[in-house]
């Protein structure tokens, strides 16, 4: 790095209150012109600021969009999960039944038409109940 | 009511709260917006990306930072992402100085102006991005560094470029004399 180099870059620092090298400036006494035309030049882009555009967004607008977005991400994450679930309970029932013999398929779809009909009379008494109560 | 209370209610899913924080930080966003890109499309898409993002990320956000802080990082990333996807930016317009109310400013020509858009906007995004924010926002090396996600050695030698490369583009172009 050149000696103006180093200069030129403490006195950036300087020029934004950033920690410089001082010994650099106290070195070199002609840094007030290089100074000078920094300042010039950084001062010149201050124009900027007066660059706008006449648009404007609505916050709450995006807020409902966002939410939008989180309930429609929500359900297909609940959707996934229902499938893995699914997908590994009947993996699960898979596994059993391949290793107890494929008969007990047939076993176990008796037992469930046997068992199924007698778990909706607690459903159907308690329905029955309420309307008693009506 | 401070920002912290305001962020605490907005992970909460206080939606005033949210509207709130969003607003009150939309000047500075869109300040930095419109700096890097010069561009009232690409400006609005950006700043409205933002926003969302922001508001689905909410419970991300850890107050360590100011919440400004926190958007123009999102605004940074998703400007570096337009960049990426190569979308197409709009010619420079130069009628977009706003009208502003110091005659000193409106004296000053439009092909001056220009010159100065054309110059910032001729820095790569990463130097541009480091020179706005610490000339016009004022945010040290660090919170630039933290910005950016680069050292802070980096934030440093890049905002060093920039002001001698503005320093010479000015020259060249005859806006600031030897």
């Amino acid at each position: 790095m050149s000696k103006e180099d180093k200069i030129i870059n403490s006195l950036i620092d300087k020029h934004y209150n950033e920690a410089y090298d001082i010994n650099v400036l106290k070195e070199n006494k002609n840094i007030e012109s290089l100074e000078n035309k920094i300042e010039a030049s950084v001062n010149k882009m201050d124009l900027l600021d007066d660059m706008d555009f006449s648009f404007d967004i609505d916050t709450l607008k995006i807020i409902e969009q966002a939410e939008q977005i989180q309930t429609r991400k929500n359900s297909i994450e609940e959707n996934l999960y229902f499938i893995i679930a699914s997908v590994l309970i009947l993996s699960i029932f898979g596994v059993i039944f391949i290793c107890i013999g494929i008969k007990s398929v047939i076993y176990f779809e008796i037992a469930l038409i046997c068992i199924m009909p007698w778990s909706l009379i607690p459903f159907s008494i308690y329905g029955l109940r309420g309307r008693q109560d009506e | 009511m401070d920002e912290l209370t305001l962020i605490e209610k907005a992970k909460l899913g206080n939606k005033s709260a949210l509207n709130t924080l969003l607003k009150e930080n939309y000047n500075i966003v869109k300040g930095y917006i419109i700096k890097m890109t010069a561009d009232p499309v690409l400006s609005q898409d950006i700043l409205q990306e933002t926003m969302l993002k922001a508001v689905l990320n909410i419970n991300k956000f850890s107050p360590k930072a100011k919440f400004s802080t926190w958007l123009i990082t999102i605004a940074t990333n998703v400007y570096r992402d337009t960049l990426r996807k190569n979308k197409p930016i709009t010619e420079l317009d130069e009628n977009i100085i706003s009208a502003s109310d110091n005659p000193e400013k409106i004296a000053v020509s439009k092909l001056e102006y220009a010159e100065i858009v054309k110059v910032i906007q001729s820095l790569p995004y990463d130097k541009r991005a480091v020179f706005i924010l610490k000339h016009f926002n004022n945010y040290s090396y660090e919170e630039i560094a933290d910005i950016l996600n680069c050292p802070v050695g980096t934030v440093r030698s890049r905002l060093h470029y920039s002001v001698k490369y503005i320093m010479a583009e000015l020259e060249k172009r005859g806006i600031v004399n030897e």
